[in-house]
């Protein structure tokens, strides 16, 4: 599809995902508008793979991650699990399937349930095994996630920030997902520890296979972990191509301007001269028309204001939406 | 009547043997503020004259004499006697049994019903289940207090039951309101979304996440209404609704004391100082554990 090299047939993938929130306003609740959170959101992931989606607050990378995992339903489109719509698949099996890891460690676990208890819920509910089994793997993910064994009967409380992450990707990993649905698992830790716990992920990735959808706002993080990136902006993917290729030769003038801004962990590459963006993120109630960049772009023509870009290959898979890439 | 069950979250792995949960409970009480300590010691006072005290009364609390009528304090009659010539101590003691154990248990039963109706509230706060339950709870809050009590006797009738029951329905729309109010801030963090992730039903989400995390909150609002709900237990019983003579009750006991009140003012005061001292003592209690039960100080 959208890919350069899928590897295999995707594991789970999106068609042209939508999500509109209505907004309502006085005593009636009369819907006054539409938040196109997510307006047509098509990517993939292989098996094993990393897919990094990027993009500033409010751009809908959380939306996209939450409709992935069926929190959310869409508003049109359709997600696919082995290519399966999850729409006709039984809710249980999707459960053991996609996990997520969620952005706070600390909201992310409740403050009433031992370690332990989070970790075992999972297994508790979808009846695996019998106690000692559960137990011990219980356990075992404890051990495979860093934690040691006596950290079991512990509550969230007693733990730190990257210990408490540690526990959430356990327990994410409790059911032996084939995807895993990353939101932003490190913006809230500390740059020392944010390097230990994608280290984690990287190392269960191999060990296990599993995929992930990466979502971040730090293109580093995003670089060192991810396969493929996406970039999104005000609800639509602008770019989609191989870390390399995107990082190396951005095409779409929002991702030059996003890499000019971020420090690279490569020190032998040539900063460009810096781009600036000027203004806001456009309200997603009122998106600009034609390109949802172009009040923003520095490099916009007149009919970057009227026409919708096609989001299209660009050479080698080299996916963006410009009319001037 | 915050039990220790409550209190004994963060304490580690419990010391084996008897003495093990009045040993946590001494050390918690003596992390309160001395005002806690103090209210715990009045609550504990009550508590155990409710439970204990019927079983050493001195005198029968309903024999009547009447060439002991209006007595002063005495050596035989500690508190006097009352107008009938019952002995207003032993009344007192067994009045408190019958006012705090049926408004505990009231509340007890308003605060089970309520607190899951809130949190189902809560849970389904997108949609008409929630509208439906607001909506009904809005239309039980604007009886007060009092006057709900006075209507659910007037339906089901007099006797000590129904009063309780009376109480009940009176606090749940505040039940329900609090609870909900508590777990709208819960429902949208994460880790109610994480349950959902793992396939949590909505039932194993409002009873396992939902439910322990309100339960500070409502344990010590509850306990605090329990003053409350003394007074209406007393309004009621003093309207002649409640309690039905000549079983002792503290508001019961206060309208007995009326007609005699310029000849003999013990048997109704001495009521009135029982319900002021026990809601003196729920207050302290209530005040002195807010800091340690919430787990937000503890966390950061």
């Amino acid at each position: 599809m959208t890919s350069t090299e899928i590897k295999g047939a995707p594991i789970l993938e999106s068609t042209d995902l939508k999500k509109h929130f209505a907004v309502r306003k006085g005593f009636f609740q009369r819907v006054t508008g539409q938040v196109q959170a997510v307006d047509g959101v098509s990517l993939s992931v292989a098996p094993g793979e990393t897919l990094g989606i990027v993009g500033e607050s409010g751009c809908g990378k959380s939306t996209v991650g939450r409709m992935l995992t069926r929190l959310l339903d869409p508003t049109a489109g359709e997600v696919r699990l082995r290519g399966v719509n999850v729409a006709d698949v039984q809710e249980d099996n999707l459960r053991r399937d996609v996990q997520i890891i969620f952005q706070d460690p600390y909201s992310s676990l409740n403050p009433r349930m031992t370690a332990g208890e989070i970790v075992i819920e999972p297994l508790i509910i979808h009846k695996i095994g019998t106690p000692e089994e559960r137990k011990a793997r219980t356990e075992d993910l404890f051990r495979r996630v860093g934690l040691r064994a006596s950290d079991i009967s512990k509550l969230p409380s007693e733990f730190s920030g990257g210990q408490r992450q540690r526990i959430g990707i356990a327990r994410a990993l409790a059911l032996n997902p084939s995807v895993i649905i990353c939101d932003e698992p490190v913006s809230a830790l500390d740059a020392s520890i944010q390097a230990q716990v994608v280290n984690l992920l990287m190392d269960l990735q191999k060990e296990l296979g599993i995929a992930y959808v990466f979502i971040a706002h730090d293109l580093s993080i995003v670089y060192h972990i991810s396969h493929r990136v996406a970039v999104m902006y005000l609800g639509k993917i602008v770019e989609l191509a191989d870390r390399a290729s995107l990082y190396s030769n951005p095409k779409h003038p929002y991702t030059q301007a996003l890499l000019s801004a971020v420090p690279l962990p490569d020190p032998t590459r040539e900063r460009g001269e810096r781009t600036l963006l000027e203004g806001d993120l456009p309200s997603p109630v009122n998106p600009p028309s034609g390109c949802r960049f172009h009040t923003r772009c520095p490099v916009a023509v007149s009919r970057c204001k009227t026409d919708v870009p096609e989001f299209r290959d660009a050479g080698k898979g080299h996916m963006v939406a410009c009319h001037l890439a | 009547m915050i039990s220790s069950q409550n209190l004994n979250y963060d304490v580690p792995a419990p010391k084996s043997g008897l003495l093990a949960l009045p040993i946590k409970f001494y050390k918690r009480v003596r992390s309160l503020p001395m005002s806690g300590q103090i209210g715990v010691l009045i609550l504990i006072f009550v508590l155990g004259t409710a439970l204990i005290g019927p079983l050493l009364v001195p005198h029968d609390p309903v024999s009547q004499s009447l060439i002991n009528r209006n007595k002063g304090f005495s050596a035989e009659h500690w508190f006097g006697t009352d107008a009938f010539g019952r002995d207003v101590f032993s009344r007192l003691v067994v009045g408190t049994r019958h006012t705090i154990l049926l408004t505990s248990s009231a509340l007890l039963l308003s605060a089970g019903l309520g607190i899951l109706i809130g949190l189902v509230a809560a849970y389904n706060r997108s949609n008409w289940v929630d509208s439906l339950i607001c909506w009904t709870m809005d239309i039980l809050l604007t009886f007060p207090m009092v006057i709900m009590g006075v209507v659910v006797v007037a339906i089901l009738g007099q006797g000590t039951l129904n009063v309780g029951i009376a109480i009940a329905v009176a606090f749940l729309p505040r039940m329900v309101r609090m609870s909900r109010g508590v777990a709208l801030t819960l429902v949208t963090s994460e880790f109610v979304e994480a349950a959902r992730a793992i396939g949590a039903s909505p039932s194993r989400i409002v009873i396992r996440h939902l439910l322990p995390n309100v339960m500070i909150e409502m344990s010590s609002i509850s306990t605090l209404w329990l003053a409350t709900a003394i007074k209406t237990e007393t309004s009621l019983s003093f309207l002649g609704l409640g309690v039905q003579p000549p079983t002792p009750s503290w508001g019961l006991m206060v309208r007995e004391g009326l007609s005699t009140l310029y000849i003999n003012a013990w048997p109704s005061l001495l009521p009135v100082i029982a319900i002021f001292i026990t809601i003196i003592g729920l207050n302290l209690v209530v005040d002195g554990t807010q800091d340690s039960l919430n787990p937000h100080t503890k966390d950061h």
